[in-house]
């Protein structure tokens, strides 16, 4: 058990607790039933008492007795049938199997007071094997221990209270009663241990099932999400380049040659894009394997932003007039890759237009930060400082925003959000698994904010070490100001 | 060979709507096209094709859409409708409509197949449009 990993043992509890619950169901209404019969009829037999004027005998005294602890075991009884009803798993164990098991005590108690270590009381001692067997169905395994140590104490209690109140030593018959009734107690005790113990592991056994099945389906679920957004990825380049050739060996005799030419160009264009398609999905595992195979050096954050915002692929992101606000300080500089920092922040600045309306402006920011500890992230690179300086890359759009409930699975392969599959917008769902790759890779970590809420779009953040002559930057903080240089298909580049 | 048959293609992806306009063109179809469901619509009342060749996934207007606009209108109900499709199972969401669509074309097509597509269906002979009406007509009387 102490093997079992957490996801099981939630497993065996709700499990256990059914358990439980399913019996539970069945027995308090039956011992309040049986109870309440036993009241009735003590009830009656005081009456008659009442009647005969027999109640000052030692008779009618343990009659009232009777009555009264029936008529409060009965209120018990009827407690736990309603904490069953309302699924209240161990109040209603509880209410069955202590008050039951003090009853017993009390009874046996009382009796061997009276009568001494007579044949009536040992046979009362019974009631403990029925306590014990209660608690090991109906209670865990805490209940079980106590319910049979009280049920212990109770039975030799008993044998003492006679042999003190009578003036006499336990008998020899009376002696191997009670060892009899210890080790027959022991033995159910052992056995309903073994029976709770023996379900714990298959129990646990079972969870492991389910688990491997949950990741299955969800396996299943993605290799679906893949099929459906590849098969659209696929289909439309490949119906490009066949129209494209279709249309150059059956053009017309007096198609001029330029004509020609171009449908021959623009079917090679169709089978770069197949090209590159097929790349990115089989690369996807090349790059998980190779992603830190690199020689960390600094990397200036805004040279490689502008180096970005000129790979970005004008037909996927939409060649629109976008603006795109820039504030990054000039020598914010990370300790990295110059092409994997690239690929980040080309993927990010492309989701970033692709999924937000036309004319609404992405917003990109940069600025140095102390790693929060506490929230960890997988750290391969330079993992010694526990608060070391980060530069951190926001990248802010207005688009639909992200369901907070699908963001953590947006950074897994081949995962695209049900909307944007449904929608017109291409992608394979490998460009934020990219961007948590190489990002860890050069011990960062990134992640998304976002409300969901649409318009309020989302916020892309990447936390990358600071390269090591950056600590004098921190200290002077200049507030250099850089703009575009080049000109870009987008709109309004400024670096505020 | 009589008045060349007439195809409004609508499509959201230029670059297809390119290959496909050319190719018909060059085996002799009137090509008319839209890059939008709604646009689509607007084309077909102008234009009166006798086919229409339709994307599924477009934004606003979508094919599904456009074939229901199209079929719900005894004016346009008898009109071939063939849809172009990358998902296969797209052939599931139209099964609903009253009067269906007269081909699923699976996507990579090549124009000289599309071609021989839309003959076939423009080819439909006057008896199976009656039909068609007939059926619109029991149906918005029911």
């Amino acid at each position: 058990m102490s093997t079992m990993l957490p996801a099981y043992a939630r497993i065996f509890a709700d499990y256990d607790r059914q358990r439980r619950l399913n019996l539970l169901r069945i027995i308090t209404p039956f011992f309040y039933i049986v109870e309440s019969l036993f009241l009735v009829s003590s009830f009656l037999l005081l009456l008659g008492g009442v009647v005969g004027g027999r109640l000052g005998s030692p008779q009618g005294f343990a009659l009232i007795e009777t009555t009264i602890s029936s008529a409060v075991i009965n209120v018990v009884y009827g407690l736990a049938w309603h904490a069953a009803r309302r699924g209240q798993v161990g109040r209603a164990s509880w209410l069955i199997t202590f008050p039951t098991t003090l009853s017993f005590m009390i009874s046996c108690v009382a009796q061997s007071a009276r009568d001494g270590p007579s044949p009536l009381v040992l046979s009362l001692l019974a009631g403990f094997v029925v306590v014990i067997a209660l608690a090991g169905a109906l209670g865990g395994r805490g209940q079980l221990i106590t319910i049979t140590a009280l049920s212990a104490i109770g039975a030799v209690g008993t044998m003492l209270v006679a042999a003190a109140l009578h003036g006499d030593t336990l008998g020899s018959v009376q002696m191997a009663a009670l060892a009899f009734f210890i080790v027959a107690d022991l033995a159910e005790f052992a056995i309903f241990l073994a029976v709770q113990q023996s379900s714990r592991v298959s129990i646990a056994q079972l969870g492991e099932l389910r688990l491997a099945v949950e990741r299955a389906e969800q396996l299943d679920d993605l290799k679906n999400q893949f099929i459906s957004s590849v098969n659209h990825e696929l289909r439309n380049p490949i119906m490009g380049m066949l129209g494209h050739l279709d249309n150059l060996v059956n053009a017309p005799p007096t198609t001029p040659v330029e004509r020609l030419r171009r449908n021959a160009d623009r079917a090679l264009q169709s089978a770069f894009r197949l090209r590159r398609l097929v790349d990115s999905i089989l690369d996807a595992r090349r790059m998980d394997q190779h992603a830190g195979e690199f020689d960390p050096a600094p990397v200036n954050v805004l040279d490689a932003l502008h180096a970005a915002i000129q790979l970005i692929d004008p037909a996927e992101a939409k060649l629109v007039e976008r603006d795109l606000h820039i504030a990054m300080p000039a020598d914010l500089t990370i300790q990295g890759e110059t092409i994997r920092l690239q690929q980040i922040l080309t993927n990010l600045i492309s989701n970033a237009l692709k999924y937000s309306p036309l004319g609404s402006p992405v917003t990109i920011l940069g600025q140095v930060m102390p790693e929060k500890t506490g929230e960890t992230g997988k750290r391969s690179v330079a993992a010694q400082a526990s608060a070391r300086m980060m530069a951190e890359i926001t990248v802010q759009d207005h688009g639909l925003g992200i369901p907070p409930d699908q963001a953590p699975l947006l950074f897994n392969k081949f995962v695209r959000l049900p909307r944007d599959l449904a929608s017109t917008v291409v992608g394979n769902g490998l460009g934020l698994h990219l961007c948590k790759v190489l990002a860890e890779a050069m011990g960062g970590r990134i992640w998304v904010e976002s409300s969901g809420l649409p318009n309020e779009g989302s916020t892309f953040h990447v936390l990358l070490p600071l390269a090591s002559t950056a600590d004098a930057y921190i200290a002077s903080s200049p507030t250099a100001i850089v703009t575009a240089a080049a000109p870009t298909p987008y709109g309004v580049i400024t670096n505020e | 060979m009589n008045a060349p048959i007439k195809v409004l293609l609508v499509d959201d992806n230029e670059d297809l709507i390119d290959v496909l306009e050319e190719g018909l063109t060059n085996q002799g179809f009137a090509v008319v096209v839209a890059y939008d469901g709604a646009a689509g619509l607007e084309r077909f009342i102008e234009a009166r094709p006798d086919c229409v060749v339709i994307d599924v996934k477009m934004p606003q207007l979508d094919g599904y859409q456009l074939v229901r606009a199209l079929r719900g209108d005894p004016a346009t109900a008898a009109i071939p409708l063939l849809i172009l499709t990358a998902l296969p199972q797209d052939q599931e969401r139209f099964k609903g409509l009253a009067a269906g669509v007269d081909l699923f074309l699976l996507k990579p097509q090549t124009p000289t197949e599309i071609a021989a597509q839309i003959r076939r269906a423009v080819l439909i002979d006057d008896a199976e449009r009656e039909r068609r009406l007939h059926h619109l007509a029991e149906e918005g009387q029911g």
